[in-house]
C-alpha cells in the first residue's frame, strides 16, 4: 500500500483561483478567444496542467465531477481532485456538474450530460476538454454573444461528430452544455449560446 | 503570519472579504449568466456587512472576480463621491487592498449604482451593476413559479400589455427608469434602475457586463456585442430622454444625463452631468458651463 501525498495545490488560493477565474470569464466571454492559461498546476496524469487549475479553481463540494475513462484510471487522480477540491465523483454522466475529458474523441455524445431545463438552463454540465492544439485560423465559423461579427475556431483532436452535437447543442438553447477547451497552455471557450457555421 | 500580528491588525478578512467557497459558488453563477445572457441564475446570496438595498450584490460580483492588479471605480447615480459609492469603495480597500480611482479609462471594474458611465467602455474593462428587483415581470406577476415559466416560454405579452396600457393612460410609454430589454431575442431583461437614456450603451458594448442581486440572489450577464434591444413598438419607437437646449451648469456638456440641482427657494435651477468624472475631465480640459467660477471671470 503506497501513501503517497497527492501533489501541490495552490500555494495562494485566493489569488491563483481568482487569477484562473478571471481567465475562464473573459474565455466564457469571448468565445473562442485563445487565451493564455494562468498558474496551471501539476496533476496526476492524463489530467493536464491547464485542466487541473480549472477544477480547482471552480470544483468543490458542491459539485459533482465526472472524469472520463483514462482520467478515472490515472494513477492517484481521484484522490488528487478529492484532496483539494472535496467534490464527489459522479457515477454517470447524468449526474455531472463537470466532465473532465481528456480524451475528446472517445467523449460520446454530449447531450448525456445534464442539458438543464427550460426553467432551468443554468442547471447544465461545462465540459473541460483536453485538447493538443487551438487554433483561430482554420475550423468552424462561430458567431453570437461575446464576439464581434463572426470568428474561425479549431481544437484537435476531436470526434469527427462534435461539431455537429455542438450545433444540435446550440439549437436546445437556452438548454444546453458550455465547453471549456484546454491545451498545455492555453484555454479558450465556446457557451452554449454560440452559433455554430459551416466548417470543419 | 503569527497570532500576534495578527491581533494587532485590523480584523483579518480573506482576500475580498468573502470565503473560497463563497466565491467559487458565484464564479460558477457568473460563468453560467455569461452563456446564458439575460437569463437569471439563482444563486446562494450572503449576508454583506451592509443592509440589503445598498448593493450587496454588485458587491459580491465584484468581490468574486476582483484581483490585486484591478483598478476599482464604483459609482452612485454616476457620482463617484456619494454615500453608497464612498462606503463600497473603502470596503474593498480594506478588504482587498486594490487601487482605487474616479477615472473611468483608468478602471478595470466599474461597480455601479444606477447610471452607466457616458465614456464609451473598453473591451478589457467589467462593468458590474448593483440589482434591487432583477425579475422585470415581477410587478406585474409576483408568484416566483409564473415568471419562471415566462421565461421559460419566452412568453412576454404581459410586458407588452403593460407597455401599451402606459400609452393609453399617457399617449406615450411613461417607464423612464427600469426600461425593460429584449436580450438576444430571448430573455426580457431588467437593466437595474438605469434611466433609459443608458438602455442603448448596453447595446453592442466590447465591455461585459455583470448584474448582482444580493436581497433577490440572482446574478446575470451581458457578454460583450450581445444584442440587447429595449422593448417598444412599431408606432411607439424607443426613445431616449432628452434636454434640447440645456448644457452643463458646470462643464458645457450637451447630450448627456442631467441632473436637476435647484438653487435656490425662487425655484432657480441649473443642470449638471450626472456623470461626475466626465464632468471633471470636460472642466480640466477647459470646457466650461455657465455657472462656473472659469466661465464667470471670461465673461467680465
Amino acid at each position: 500500500m503506497s501513501m503517497t501525498a497527492p501533489l501541490a495545490g495552490f500555494s495562494d488560493m485566493a489569488i491563483q483561483s481568482q487569477s484562473g477565474f478571471r481567465t475562464l470569464m473573459n474565455a466564457m466571454a469571448r468565445p473562442a478567444t485563445i487565451l493564455r492559461a494562468p498558474e496551471p498546476l501539476r496533476a496526476p496524469a492524463p489530467m493536464n496542467p491547464v485542466a487541473a487549475m480549472i477544477a480547482l479553481t471552480l470544483c468543490d463540494y458542491d459539485t459533482m465531477i465526472w472524469l472520463d475513462h483514462g482520467l478515472m484510471n490515472g494513477e492517484g487522480l481521484t484522490s488528487f481532485l478529492r484532496f483539494h477540491t472535496g467534490a464527489p465523483l459522479a457515477k454517470s454522466q447524468a449526474e455531472a456538474d463537470f466532465a473532465f475529458i481528456a480524451n475528446p474523441r472517445k467523449m460520446g455524445d454530449i447531450a448525456a450530460f445534464p442539458l438543464g431545463t427550460d426553467a432551468y438552463p443554468d442547471r447544465s454540465a461545462t465540459l473541460v476538454l483536453q485538447v493538443e492544439a487551438l487554433t483561430n485560423a482554420t475550423g468552424v465559423v462561430l458567431s453570437g454573444p461575446g464576439i464581434k461579427d463572426k470568428t474561425r475556431f479549431g481544437a484537435a483532436p476531436l470526434p469527427e461528430n462534435f461539431w455537429p452535437m455542438m450545433r444540435a447543442n446550440a439549437a436546445r438553447y437556452p438548454r444546453g452544455i458550455d465547453v471549456i477547451f484546454c491545451s498545455m497552455t492555453e484555454l479558450a471557450a465556446i457557451p452554449r449560446s454560440t452559433h455554430v457555421g459551416e466548417g470543419a | 503570519m503569527s497570532l500576534d500580528t495578527i491581533s494587532a491588525e485590523a480584523p483579518a478578512y480573506n482576500f475580498a472579504y468573502l470565503d473560497e467557497q463563497t466565491k467559487r459558488m458565484i464564479r460558477r453563477a457568473i460563468l453560467k449568466g455569461i452563456a446564458i445572457p439575460g437569463y437569471q441564475v439563482p444563486f446562494a446570496s450572503r449576508e454583506m456587512p451592509m443592509p440589503y438595498g445598498w448593493g450587496t450584490g454588485g458587491m459580491q460580483v465584484t468581490a468574486a472576480i476582483i484581483g490585486p492588479d484591478d483598478i476599482l471605480k464604483v459609482i452612485d447615480q454616476g457620482s463617484d463621491d456619494t454615500t453608497n459609492a464612498v462606503a463600497i469603495r473603502n470596503f474593498f480597500k480594506r478588504t482587498a487592498g486594490v487601487a482605487m480611482t474616479f477615472r473611468t479609462a483608468d478602471a478595470s471594474i466599474i461597480q455601479t449604482r444606477h447610471r452607466i458611465p457616458e465614456e464609451k467602455l473598453r473591451s478589457d474593462q467589467v462593468l458590474v451593476f448593483q440589482v434591487p428587483i432583477p425579475e422585470p415581470l415581477r410587478f406585474l406577476e409576483p408568484r416566483e413559479t409564473e415568471t419562471r415559466k415566462m421565461h421559460a416560454l419566452s412568453e412576454y405579452g404581459l410586458m407588452h400589455v403593460k407597455l401599451y396600457e402606459d400609452i393609453a393612460h399617457h399617449g406615450h410609454i411613461a417607464t423612464t427608469y427600469a426600461y425593460p430589454v429584449m436580450v438576444e431575442n430571448r430573455y426580457v431583461m431588467d437593466p437595474s434602475p438605469i434611466p433609459k437614456f443608458d438602455n442603448p450603451k448596453l447595446d453592442n458594448t466590447p465591455a461585459l457586463q455583470l448584474f448582482g442581486a444580493g436581497r433577490e440572489k440572482r446574478i446575470y450577464a451581458l457578454p460583450p456585442y450581445t444584442r440587447v434591444k429595449s422593448l417598444d413598438f412599431e408606432d411607439h419607437p424607443f426613445s431616449v430622454q432628452d434636454w434640447p437646449d440645456t448644457q452643463c451648469a458646470m462643464c458645457g456638456a450637451t447630450g448627456v444625463y442631467f441632473d436637476e440641482v435647484i438653487l435656490n427657494d425662487l425655484g432657480e435651477r441649473m443642470f449638471v452631468c450626472s456623470d461626475s468624472d466626465y464632468c471633471e475631465h470636460r472642466q480640466e480640459a477647459g470646457h466650461f458651463g455657465a455657472e462656473h467660477a472659469s466661465y464667470k471671470e471670461r465673461m467680465k
